[in-house]
């Protein structure tokens, strides 16, 4: 998004955040009020949408397809799950027509290479090849409703949100032809009296406990901040995109992928002090996430979130 | 609802998901709203609170008597099972006062067509009021997401919610559930007290008809089993099958359906055609021509043919056929096994090794269920079964011949699932039907390509005698006396003959054949095509040519009074036929005389004629008396076929009269010749290349072959002698009975069936003994003579002209694997022909008797389980007349004849009058039919064509 701010507003903003006092009143390390709620989309298989503070507003959808594939050209298991970004011109004009696409594609880049070892932190994950040849794809596919800074963080938020929403079915595996196999889908109760399409299917769900967060710090003057408004984003000298995984067990935080977001120099000093303000940023978001996914209430059909 | 104005009778909105697998595997899930609502009927008509909702027809009428088990008034509520299973039951009047649910109508709807056509006529065609359905699914009170009963199957949770919630509802009516499964009624009994097995609800109702239902309901218990997933095995994988091929367990072989019985097939499985059979599902989802990899049964399982005639247009006759494939296939599959007396080596496919799919010419089925869009196709080749396909034009497409694809076969599915991929055009058009029979047989029939047509000398062409290719001269024949003799309308006239005595008893004969190969060079375009053809393809209407036009009807043809080049093959010979020399050479000959075979007849028996013509004709009659004499001494069979020839009325291409084919002294004389030459061309091309002539065969059927015709012939007080050819040709002869003058020739129809048929072959690639021409009991054999038509005689005159130095020999023409090629190619392509052209004779007979009757004689050629095949010579028409089972009519397979009150009636190969006509009660599909009217039997009906390869 364009801003238009003079340099002395510049200055104003710079001075401010180097004494840890934001135009918004926040401090460095502050987080505006986000809000997460699954189950958004009733026609996708897992659907999450974040807000950060009124202005940035991510939306994520997860399409499930059941996909056969060549075991010998691919022997070892692949992660299953895929990005796709999508800007669209509500966000900013810029993004009209094919605008976003190549930036949608940075991002989407990101997020593959911070899951790229997703069957490793998401425990369950293997499940998703139901047998030789068969798998589940997880078509993640992630709308910027509205861009107001740190959408990276958003949407790292709303992929989780979406991923912890997903249900898989489950699936019987019988013999076919030749060797191959067909596969079912798994209703465990009798149909008895009704249409075998309308018996409900088992699901099962991703354990997204440690799955990474990505979260952009910035540097503004010598200060190191956190979830960026516009404004400020004007002022960056330099900024990172920090993927940090939860690691339960040892309850420490593992930083999963490290990248530099548009230009500007930094030393190594100071990537290493942004990716330290980022470990510490990251512990309350997870509690504050695990807190939210235990305890969201759902919508009631036929209350839409658009209302 | 927050934002929302409340409306009428909307309780509440809930979303409903459900998850479902496509037919291309794809899994997708379905999000749906649904309103849930408080003003559904309940469907008691004194219910005061449902009043205003709708009809509300239960309990309009009491239940006209009581139940033991149930005090007071009830109402019943039927789950899907019974209703699939029992249908016919609720016709009844003792059962009334019925509810059927929502989900138990969509369970019907998608599980048993036939059971929903009664349900939906017996709640919606007969206003009985004995039937209310019941909108669970959409009622506030009886519906909801979660699960409410665990331990309970969706269908039954269902169900029992709604006999819950009708229990509460109505005061003094007691809603009762009928189950016909007893673990379901025990289920459901933990939640609902008023639960009956349906069997036990009618045994205790107080009426003495319930006797009725108890015996029809026995009836069905022993027919069905519940329908199963998976319908057929599955095929096990490649290196599994090529693994039991190499240990033995398993054969490979090409799986071909049998022309009597749908559901039976055979699988040759190895070179002495030794074959296995194989019934029912055990077919496993082959297709007519796929190879398969077939297994032994153990013993005990093997069964034997039916005996029975089951051709899928019959049963369609018999009951309608039904769209969505839950039909009887599977369930009367045991007939088969009560004859188990001469069981045959019994099979079963366990895996497909290659596929024989292409495109399939039809038709649509009419549907039953309005505007559906899947729809079975019904293919013109009745070897192949229906497929089922899925289109938006199936108003559209009912009026054409389409073509259609198959996709695959699942496990599943009872039929094959294909696609729609092109319309030919109007059905019943003569150029819509024409191409459909050329499609269906593959006949290449487009027109010839420019790359063909550049290879055509010009029109004016002119021989020239110098023009030599070979080392060997052409030699000028023109001063010889030769002439044609061919049908009334031929014009392409590949042979032309002479016989000149050149000496005290001894004469010269020569053959002379067109000179195609002079003009058609290998490795060119036209040579290509002539290859790829094959034959040239004879219809009723229309003759699709091997060559183009400008070379089959003009400058090859031998036509009168024209100079041609033709290849020679010349005899002397004394009159008694010893040949003391031959030579082969390629001519330059003018024939003297295009002569047809009658007018030729006329000459040779018209003493006035004493020109050069008459003579030659007359000494080459005379010598062929000779060669068929010595022919038939050695055991060469004569055969008789059923074919018949069209008089066409050019003018609109309509039949206008039938004729059988006379045949003539000159028809054998020509014959002779020919084969004459046929003979000697083999022993020359053979001698010279012993391991790459194309050379021809007909096997020596095996005795086991022969075992229809001897019964016949038993059954008719006449022995077969199968030891030998001679043995065969012989005691045919002798079968001749005084007051049937046809059976003879009846006979002879069968000894042609009970043989394979000749085909071309290498040298080389078959044991020399096996070289030889059973049906013209000669050592060897090709086809030399009529190289317009047949590409085999093309590479024949090749091969000669090389051996003799009149051509060079070219690349590819001395190998081996090549010839094997070429051989596989024409062999397929003369079967298709003959194939086309007997289905053309068909097509033309409906044709002929659209608004004719006409009653003629007709033979008993086959008694069937279920019907007679009737034979009627006049038309060269064969089907069959479907016996309906009669209380006096009882059919003896063993003794081949049909019992009137223990009195045979009739008995194979004895003459009966039928009545042909065309049935156009299915306009789509007119067909010829059969009626018998002499003898007249109670029970006789109608025919199904059986002779042609394709059901119109």
């Amino acid at each position: 998004m364009e801003v238009q701010i003079s340099d002395d507003e510049k200055l104003f903003l710079i001075h401010g955040v180097e004494s840890d006092l934001r135009n918004d009143g926040r401090s460095c390390e502050d987080f505006r009020p986000m809000i997460l709620e699954r189950g958004v989309l009733s026609g996708t298989n897992g659907s999450c949408r974040v807000q950060l503070g009124q202005t940035t507003d991510v939306l994520a959808g997860i399409k499930l397809e059941l996909e056969s594939f060549d075991t010998i050209a691919y022997p070892k298991p692949r992660q299953p799950i895929y990005f796709h970004v999508d800007f669209t011109a509500n966000a900013s004009t810029q993004f009209a027509g094919k605008g976003g696409d190549q930036y949608g594609e940075e991002v989407a880049a990101a997020f593959h290479a911070a899951y790229s070892r997703s069957l490793d932190f998401i425990p369950n994950l293997s499940k998703t090849l139901v047998a030789e040849g068969y798998r589940w794809k997880i078509n993640m596919d992630v709308s910027i409703l509205q861009w107001a800074g740190s959408f990276p963080d958003a949407i790292s938020l709303a992929v989780i949100g979406a991923l912890s929403d997903l249900e898989i079915p489950e699936v019987e595996v019988a013999p076919d032809d030749g060797g191959k196999v067909s596969v079912v889908l798994k209703r465990p109760r009798h149909g008895g009296n009704m249409r075998d399409e309308e018996v409900p299917v088992e699901m099962w769900k991703l354990d997204v406990t440690k799955c990474p967060l990505l979260l952009t710090v910035s540097k503004i003057g010598t200060a190191n901040l956190v979830d960026c408004c516009p404004e400020e984003e004007s002022c960056i000298r330099a900024q990172l995109l920090v993927g940090i995984s939860q690691n339960p067990e040892e309850e420490k935080y593992d930083v999963t992928c490290v990248k530099q977001l548009g230009g500007g120099l930094l030393e190594m000093e100071s990537v290493l002090e942004m990716i330290e303000l980022a470990q510490k940023a990251t512990k309350g978001i997870y509690e504050a996430l695990a807190k939210r996914l235990k305890t969201e209430e759902r919508r009631k059909p036929g209350h839409s979130f658009l209302l | 609802m927050d934002l929302n104005v409340k409306q009428s009778g909307i309780h509440s909105c809930i979303l409903h998901t459900s998850y479902f697998k496509n037919r291309s595997g794809k899994v997708y899930k379905r999000a749906a709203e649904r309103y849930l609502r408080t003003d559904l009927p309940c469907g008691l008509s004194e219910c005061v609170a449902c009043k205003d909702f709708g009809k509300n027809p239960l309990l309009k009428k009491e239940n006209p008597t009581g139940n033991a088990l149930i005090p007071g008034r009830h109402v019943l509520i039927v789950d899907s099972t019974s209703l699939i299973r029992f249908y016919d039951l609720f016709d009844s009047e003792l059962l009334r006062n019925i509810i059927i649910t929502q989900t138990v109508w969509e369970g019907v709807k998608a599980k048993a067509v036939p059971a929903y056509k009664k349900m939906n006529s017996l709640c919606y065609e007969t206003s009985q009021d004995r039937f209310h359905v019941f909108m669970n699914e959409f009622h506030f009170e009886t519906f909801s997401e979660q699960p409410r009963f665990e331990d309970l199957s969706r269908g039954e949770e269902l169900l029992t919610t709604t006999a819950i919630w009708l229990a509460s509802h109505w005061k003094n009516v007691t809603p009762v559930v009928l189950v016909c499964d007893e673990e379901s009624k025990e289920r459901i009994g933990k939640h609902f007290g008023h639960v009956l097995h349906l069997k036990e609800y009618i045994q205790n109702i107080e009426d003495p008809g319930k006797q009725g239902l108890l015996d029809q309901m026995a009836a069905y218990e022993s027919s069905g089993s519940g329908n199963e997933k998976q319908l057929f095995e599955e095929h096990i994988s490649h290196d599994k099958i090529m693994e039991g091929i190499a240990n033995g367990t398993i054969k490979r072989g090409t799986f071909s359906v049998s022309r009597e019985n749908y559901r039976e097939a055979s699988v040759i499985i190895d070179d002495q055609l030794n074959s296995w059979f194989i019934t029912g599902t055990h077919c496993n989802r082959s297709v007519n021509g796929d190879v398969v990899a077939v297994q032994l049964l153990p013993e005990s399982e093997w069964t034997c043919p039916e005996k029975k005639i089951r051709l899928r247009d019959v049963e369609e006759y018999v009951t309608t056929a039904d769209d969505m494939g839950n039909d009887d296939d599977v369930a009367d599959e045991p007939a088969a096994k009560k004859a188990k007396r001469n069981t045959v080596p019994t099979a079963k496919v366990v895996g497909i090794i290659k596929r024989n799919w292409r495109q399939y010419c039809g038709m649509l089925l009419p549907s039953q269920v309005k505007g559906a869009r899947r729809h079975l196709f019904c293919p013109a080749e009745r070897l192949i079964p229906r497929i089922r396909i899925e289109t938006e034009q199936a108003d559209v497409l009912s009026q054409q011949r389409i073509v259609v694809a198959i996709d695959h076969w699942p496990r599943d599915s009872r039929y094959p699932l294909g696609h729609y991929v092109r319309s030919i055009g109007e059905m019943g058009s003569r150029e819509t039907e024409n191409e459909v029979l050329l499609l269906e047989h593959d006949i290449p029939h487009a027109p010839f390509s420019e790359a063909v047509l550049d290879c055509l000398p010009r029109e004016e062409w002119e021989p020239d005698l110098n023009d030599n290719r070979g080392m060997m001269p052409r030699v000028d024949l023109r001063h010889l006396t030769i002439c044609s003799v061919d049908p009334l309308g031929c014009t392409d006239i590949d042979d032309a003959l002479h016989c000149k005595q050149i000496g005290d008893d001894l004469f010269e004969v020569g053959v002379h054949i067109a000179d195609v190969t002079h003009f058609v060079r290998p490795g060119t375009a036209i040579d290509d095509e002539a290859a790829l053809r094959g034959t040239t393809v004879y219809l009723c209407d229309r003759r699709i040519d091997m060559l183009p036009c400008l070379l089959s009807s003009n400058l090859c043809s031998l036509r009168g009074e024209e100079e041609r080049y033709a290849f020679s093959c010349i005899w002397t010979m004394t009159s008694s036929a010893d040949i003391q020399s031959v030579k082969y050479h390629k001519s330059l000959i003018k024939s003297k005389a295009a002569l047809t075979y009658e007018k030729a007849q006329e000459i040779i028996d018209d003493p006035k004629e004493q020109n050069d013509v008459a003579q030659g004709l007359r000494g080459l009659m005379k010598l062929s008396k000779v060669l068929n004499a010595r022919r038939t001494g050695n055991g060469a069979l004569t055969l008789a076929s059923s074919e018949v020839r069209f008089d066409m009325d050019w003018e609109s291409r309509t039949p206008k009269k039938v004729m059988e084919k006379q045949h003539l002294d000159t028809h054998s004389m020509v014959e002779e010749f020919m084969l004459l030459a046929n003979i000697s061309v083999a022993e020359k091309i053979l001698q010279e290349y012993p391991d790459c002539a194309l050379l021809r065969r007909h096997p020596v059927p095996l005795k086991e072959s022969y075992k229809p015709l001897v019964e016949a012939a038993r059954h008719r007080g006449f022995e077969i002698i199968v030891e030998s050819g001679k043995g065969l040709a012989d005691s045919l002869n002798r079968c001749v009975d005084a007051k049937n003058p046809m059976l003879n020739r009846l006979l002879r129809m069968l000894t042609t069936r009970c043989m394979t048929q000749a085909v071309y072959f290498s040298a080389g690639t078959v044991p020399v003994p096996q070289y030889q021409h059973f049906g013209l009991a000669c050592p060897i054999y090709t086809h030399f003579t009529s190289p317009i038509r047949r590409y085999a005689d093309v590479i024949v005159h090749r091969l000669l002209a090389a051996a003799i130095g009149a051509d060079d020999i070219q690349s590819g023409l001395l190998n081996q694997s090549g010839c094997t090629k070429v051989c596989a190619n024409i062999n397929y392509r003369h079967k298709q022909a003959q194939y086309a052209g007997r289905a053309s004779v068909q097509l033309n007979v409906v044709r002929y008797f659209k608004g004719k009757v006409e009653t003629c004689e007709g033979f008993v050629m086959g008694v069937r389980n279920n019907g007679i095949q009737v034979f009627v010579p006049k038309y060269g028409l064969e089907s069959i007349i479907v016996l309906q089972p009669g209380s006096d009519t009882v059919v003896d397979v063993e003794e081949m004849s049909v019992k009137v009150n223990g009195v045979a009636v009739i008995k194979e190969l004895e003459p009966v009058t039928v009545r042909i006509s065309v049935n156009e009660k299915n306009q789509q599909r007119p067909r010829v039919e059969l009626q018998l009217m002499k003898p007249a039997i109670p029970g006789l009906s109608t025919d199904f064509d059986l002779s042609s390869s394709i059901g119109i």
